[in-house]
């Protein structure tokens, strides 16, 4: 047993309510993208009982594996609560697929736990490394959202731990408090476990096509058709394309294969083949200039070849999995990925932004364009019908804060809206533009977390919260 | 919270009566900076400033009295700005004499002791805070004295070894800026002859934006002083009291007090 006391961390953010059995860290994080670093009392809670206690020690904020881009699973000068440690698959259904997880066990994880039994998880983001409790906070969102929703939409129940206490939500129970947590980037409490309906599979692969098409119009179009044809769909476009090239890419298609499909196949896939993950060396080298970068995106254009195949679904889902620290590629200044919707009836924003994003010629490696089905009632959950675009930068690019800005704008005119999830730098009276259900939410969620026991730096740069913090926190 | 290009929501400024102070919060406020703590020795003169803040989009400016020589003031006054202010994600400092006329103690204290006095203060907030960013406004006379001008240069120069020490302390979560401007013209050089590659205020606050976004540990205004300077600081004696000489000319009697 260890106890850390306040002065160990050097943080004001003390041992409210009793000794801690936990250790605590003082401890500079950032989120994926490297930007603004700050410093929190970081605890490392070994069980459920811990991760409870250390809930009830505001202000703080659950932290799983760090994936999103900006400042939602940091804290300055606060607490925050790495979940990782707990992790364990409390039950799993074999029969009906439901799964019953720690908050804090990842997405990899968990489908090496279910695959081998024919399940797979419903909603997967572009990185396996997500723990459920970040998928849940921003409602992730994977290539089939135009079919299945986001990933809440298929948790069936998660408990809590609130301002209130520990919670039990269902859609169907707790309606309110449930869809309020979905999407709720953390800020209603820490989540503790989940159920997920699983999705069953008949093999560990996909069957995927990719097409390649020379600009915007036809790569969107391409799109649309693919959404009724497949149910995942993705494009990644070349960035730094301009004129006649604007858009240019490749759409890639894929469904769970069949056993028959598996068996028929001519070069029978390995499934582990796509499992290894390289590091870099931990060193932010900005690697990505833009002469690399254009280099890149016309070489992935180029040495796609439209194809058919049968891959492992690691290779199709979670590609950039095999570099396991690529964020360092940006170098010390780190990047910021803009992800953004916009409706149907906006699609032709998507030309306009990209337009502009290529005149900066700031170094971006793959752009994303994919449709969006509906959303689901989660007042601040991101996806929406439409069209959505996610580009990495990094933010040494000269211009970029007022670039950024003044497209924001434009998004939030035409009905769309910025992803929180990945968020460093929106300026905060956009929020309420681009969430107009964002006072609801805010409603709820304070009466949910009635002392003000969590925040982040996302709620404190937003106003998502109504900074109704205790007032000793910070002293 | 500072955005991921650094640029602060809530910024103190100490000395916000100077040019380069005024100039610098115009330029936040049009980044995307909205609250401002505006501190002087007459608060009363900063309401144009505080009107011009508004006007571009600030949603709070608030005008404090403060004075860099009255040392035990500044517990309280740090204490009352955490109190009223949950973060202060960039503080600024931007006081400071020339000293022609006030004496080279009173200029000792404030350039120097002063701001040491209120940094230290500020310091424990910042690390309590864990997030944050400052910039301080040193010279290049810190890089060397002239016979003109070498109380102030001192001061700058122990300023200047501070700031520059207090970065190794808060890093690498809090960005600490040390900012040498050239000769900058403007109220504390007013009635002087301009000397080579002299800027306005609103050149040194663009480059101390632009000195923010990029975390830069150290800003030279216009960036050819670096140059400069350090070509000049490896000068025998004798040589650099001769171009000095040629370059610089004496105060006018009319300076009475640069500082406001």
């Amino acid at each position: 047993m260890r106890l850390t006391t306040p002065t160990e961390t050097g943080l004001p953010h003390d041992l409210r309510g009793g000794q801690r059995t936990w250790p605590v860290t003082a401890t500079t994080i950032s989120g994926w993208g490297r930007t603004n670093p700050v410093r929190s009392a970081v605890h490392h809670p070994t069980d459920h009982a811990e991760l409870e206690a250390a809930a009830g020690m505001g202000p703080t904020v659950a932290r799983g594996s760090g994936r999103s881009y900006g400042d939602a699973a940091q804290n300055a000068g606060g607490g925050v609560i790495d979940t990782q440690a707990v992790n364990r698959i409390h039950h799993f259904d074999e029969q009906t697929g439901v799964i019953t997880i720690d908050a804090g066990i990842t997405v990899d994880t968990l489908l090496h736990a279910t695959v081998p039994h024919g399940w797979f998880i419903a909603v997967t983001p572009g990185t396996s490394q997500v723990t459920v409790g970040g998928a849940i906070a921003a409602d992730i969102h994977g290539k089939n959202h135009h079919h299945d929703g986001s990933f809440c939409d298929h948790v069936t129940a998660m408990t809590v731990r609130t301002g209130r206490g520990t919670e039990h939500l269902t859609p169907s129970g707790t309606p309110e408090e449930f869809w309020v947590t979905a999407g709720g980037m953390g800020l209603t409490g820490v989540i503790l476990h989940a159920t997920l309906q699983l999705r069953p599979v008949e093999s560990p692969f996909i069957t995927a096509t990719t097409t390649r098409h020379p600009d915007l119009e036809s790569l969107m179009a391409a799109l649309d058709v693919a959404d009724r044809a497949a149910g995942y769909s993705v494009a990644w476009l070349d960035g730094l394309a301009t004129g006649r090239h604007l858009g240019r890419g490749l759409v890639i298609t894929g469904d769970h294969s069949t056993r028959q499909q598996v068996e028929d196949s001519p070069r029978p896939a390995t499934p582990g083949a796509a499992n290894r993950s390289r590091s870099m060396p931990p060193v932010a080298l900005p690697i990505v200039n833009p002469i690399i970068a254009r280099g890149f995106n016309v070489a992935w254009y180029r040495l796609h070849r439209p194809s058919k195949q049968i891959v492992p679904y690691q290779s199709f889902f979670h590609p950039l999995d095999s570099v396991s620290n690529w964020n360092l590629l940006y170098g010390r200044g780190g990047f910021v990925q803009w992800q953004i919707v916009v409706p149907d009836e906006a699609a032709l924003f998507i030309s306009d932004a990209l337009t502009e994003l290529a005149l900066t010629r700031a170094g971006s490696f793959l752009s994303v364009l994919k449709r969006f089905g509906p959303g689901n009632p989660s007042p601040l959950s991101f996806p929406m019908q439409g069209w959505t675009l996610a580009v990495d930068i990094p933010t040494r690019a000269p211009g970029l804060d007022g670039l950024l800005r003044s497209l924001d704008r434009r998004v939030a005119a035409v009905g769309g809206r910025v992803y929180l999830a990945k968020d460093s730098r929106l300026d905060p009276p956009l929020v309420d533009a681009m969430y107009p259900r964002l006072d609801e939410w805010r409603g709820t969620r304070d009466e949910m977390d009635p002392d003000g026991q969590f925040r982040s730096d996302l709620s404190r740069r937003l106003h998502l919260t109504h900074n109704k913090l205790p007032s000793g926190a910070l002293r | 919270m500072n955005n991921a290009f650094n640029i602060p929501e809530r910024a103190l400024v100490l000395g916000a009566n100077s040019d380069i102070a005024r100039s610098t919060t115009l330029a936040l406020a049009s980044a995307g900076t909205t609250e401002f703590v505006l501190a002087s020795r007459r608060p009363g003169d900063l309401r144009p400033l505080a009107h011009r803040l508004r006007a571009a989009g600030a949603d709070l400016v608030e005008t404090v009295e403060f004075d860099a020589t009255e040392l035990d003031t500044h517990h309280n006054f740090v204490s009352a700005t955490w109190e009223r202010h949950e973060h202060i994600d960039l503080t600024f400092v931007a006081f400071g004499e020339l000293g022609l006329h006030s004496g080279a103690v009173h200029t000792a204290m404030t350039n120097y002791v002063g701001a040491v006095s209120i940094l230290e203060e500020i310091r424990s907030r910042l690390q309590r805070q864990g997030t944050g960013t400052v910039a301080v406004v040193s010279s290049v006379a810190a890089e060397r004295p002239r016979a003109d001008n070498y109380v102030y240069a001192s001061t700058k120069a122990g300023l200047d070894s501070y700031t520059r020490g207090l970065a190794d302390v808060l890093a690498p979560t809090i960005h600490v800026m040390v900012v040498r401007p050239g000769f900058v013209r403007s109220k504390m050089t007013a009635g002087l002859d301009p000397a080579p590659f002299s800027v306005d205020p609103d050149d040194v606050a663009a480059d101390i934006v632009a000195g923010l976004r990029r975390r830069s540990p150290i800003v030279w205004s216009p960036p050819i002083v670096r140059g400069v300077m350090s070509t000049l600081r490896h000068l025998p004696g004798p040589v650099h009291r001769k171009i000095t000489q040629h370059t610089t000319s004496t105060p006018k009697s009319t300076i009475t007090d640069a500082f406001r």
